[in-house]
């Protein structure tokens, strides 16, 4: 299959580069600081380093998909590396290689911030297994900011412009369920629909995150895990395909 | 080496020592202590913008209310209970807060009240957690109502996973009260439900240890109805042969007669 080329290059580049091992650094740094917020909690200490372990690994992820594959896809358009691939790839092989390299670098990157955050827990007792799900729940949140890194970076021709409208992407999906909750009490019926029409159209993630589940040691049944999957799936596969048709039709 | 990077390399070794000399300089300046801002958000607004790390932002502001308990703060029981019940109103499991904002922070029996109607919020979260009831409990043996303390303990001994203390701080309570005979009755009551055996025994040593209380107030009121006035201690009961002997006191460092209360003397045990 001609997409595992790009698959593998974009999977190699991707563990190669310094901006890997800086948010590999940083998240350890970060695993320092919950140590000493576990201590300045009064009680279950364990429930504190599980919260910010898990923050961590979520924010840290996020700040190496939003950078590194932004500027990543830029330079490549600057040092005319994605003409390159064009002549030995079509659109759809190329966005979908760079796609699928991608998440399973953020794969590669969830596995080994989980295991140092594991580690952490077991060595100050605080280890649930629950901790795993609520990894793999921002696996999948985490996904669908790699489709809309490719998304907007085939819209919009400026690094700094994308890297910043994916953020606010990803706060707006924080956020979209509590702005839903708060516009239902509003006076106008315009208000709401938009309100609502945003909500089904960004990603729902009060329903895909697990974190307090993580953080509680509450198991959560395998066929909700399996529509949270399914639900990413088929997200990411509409962006994929809204991807290669925008990035198609532009001049590249 | 050539001029110009002499020149920067001296220029770099002067402004090193600039930055050494100042940083010893301003360590030796006192300023004038920054006022701190204590500011308590809306639970409302942090829930909005917190989004799916609504946990996380709970055990920050926790923290937060840990690090300011030792400030100076005006106001600082209402600081404290008003951060608490921001964090338990984000995330409810954290019952710490309950703790400290309704039993570590109040200290006054004004901010005891405030402390106190946190926790009955803590109650309705959780009408399971003996811990909660235990606390409320606390706070009304610091403020001197044994009755409302023992009523508290009693349900909160009848909770799962409860600790045998509860059940077995109770005479001290009934004594506390000076409710003696009513402690004799429900403890009697209670040593059924008991099947360890350790703690049946201590229960039955408090029990007779109540026993004696309430037999050596009896004998002082026969002491008045014989000779018409109170004894000025008990050793007056055993010269007047109305007792063999001062029971042993098993709990404390003796029975005695207390007279801070007024003319009625009352039977009490030294701890």
């Amino acid at each position: 299959m001609k997409i595992i080329a790009p698959i593998f290059f974009e999977l190699k580049q991707g563990v190669r580069e310094k901006t890997f091992w800086v948010v590999v650094f940083f998240f350890i740094f970060l695993l320092g600081v919950s140590l000493f917020l576990g201590e300045l909690s009064l009680g279950d200490t364990g429930a504190v380093l599980r919260t910010v372990c898990l923050s961590s690994i979520e924010l840290s992820a996020l700040g190496l998909v939003i950078v590194r594959y932004t500027y990543n896809f830029y330079r490549e358009k600057e040092f005319r590396l994605t003409d390159i691939y064009l002549s030995y790839f079509s659109a759809a092989h190329y966005i979908g290689g760079k796609l699928g390299g991608a998440i399973i670098v953020l794969f590669i990157y969830l596995f080994l911030s989980g295991f140092l955050g594991s580690l952490l827990l077991i060595l100050n007792g605080a280890f649930k297994s629950t901790v795993f799900t609520g990894i793999y729940s921002i696996f999948l949140k985490l996904c669908f900011i790699c489709s809309f890194v490719f998304l907007v970076c085939s819209l919009i021709n400026s690094p700094l412009l994308s890297s910043f409208l994916v953020a606010l992407i990803y706060l707006a999906s924080e956020l979209s369920y509590n702005a839903l909750r708060l516009t239902s009490q509003a006076k106008y019926v315009f208000i709401k629909l938009v309100s609502k029409t945003l909500y089904y159209v960004l990603p729902n993630y009060h329903k895909v995150d697990l974190k307090i589940h993580a953080i509680y040691g509450v198991p959560i049944s395998t066929l909700y895990m399996a529509e949270i999957t399914l639900y990413t799936c088929f997200y990411v596969i509409l962006c994929y395909f809204v991807t290669v048709t925008i990035f198609e039709r532009k001049d590249h | 080496m050539s001029v110009r990077f002499r020149s920067s390399y001296l220029i770099i070794v002067i402004a090193t020592g600039g930055v050494v000399l100042f940083s010893v300089i301003l360590n030796k300046t006192l300023l004038p202590r920054k006022n701190a801002f204590y500011y308590i958000p809306s639970a409302k607004y942090i829930k909005f913008v917190s989004g799916t790390f609504y946990s996380l932002a709970a055990h920050l502001l926790f923290v937060k209310a840990v690090l300011d308990y030792p400030e100076e703060i005006p106001h600082k029981t209402y600081y404290i209970i008003s951060l608490c019940r921001i964090v338990v109103s984000l995330d409810h499991n954290i019952k710490e807060a309950f703790f400290f904002g309704g039993v570590v922070a109040p200290k006054t029996p004004k901010e005891i009240k405030e402390g106190i109607s946190f926790l009955e919020e803590g109650l309705k979260v959780f009408p399971s957690d003996w811990r909660i009831p235990f606390w409320i409990g606390f706070n009304y043996l610091q403020l001197g109502n044994y009755s409302r303390a023992i009523e508290l303990y009693k349900y909160a001994s009848s909770l799962p996973k409860s600790p045998p203390f509860l059940k077995s701080n109770l005479p001290f309570l009934y004594y506390r009260a000076g409710s003696v005979e009513e402690g004799v009755i429900y403890l009697n009551s209670l040593l059924c439900s008991i099947k360890n055996k350790h703690l049946k025994d201590i229960i039955k040593k408090k029990i007779q240890w109540l026993k004696d209380l309430s037999f050596l107030k009896k004998k002082v009121e026969d002491y008045y109805i014989l000779y018409h006035s109170w004894p000025s201690s008990l050793d007056e009961l055993v010269k007047k042969n109305l007792l063999d002997k001062i029971p042993e006191d098993t709990f404390g460092r003796g029975f005695y007669l207390d007279y801070s209360k007024g003319k009625i003397p009352l039977v009490k045990s030294r701890f």
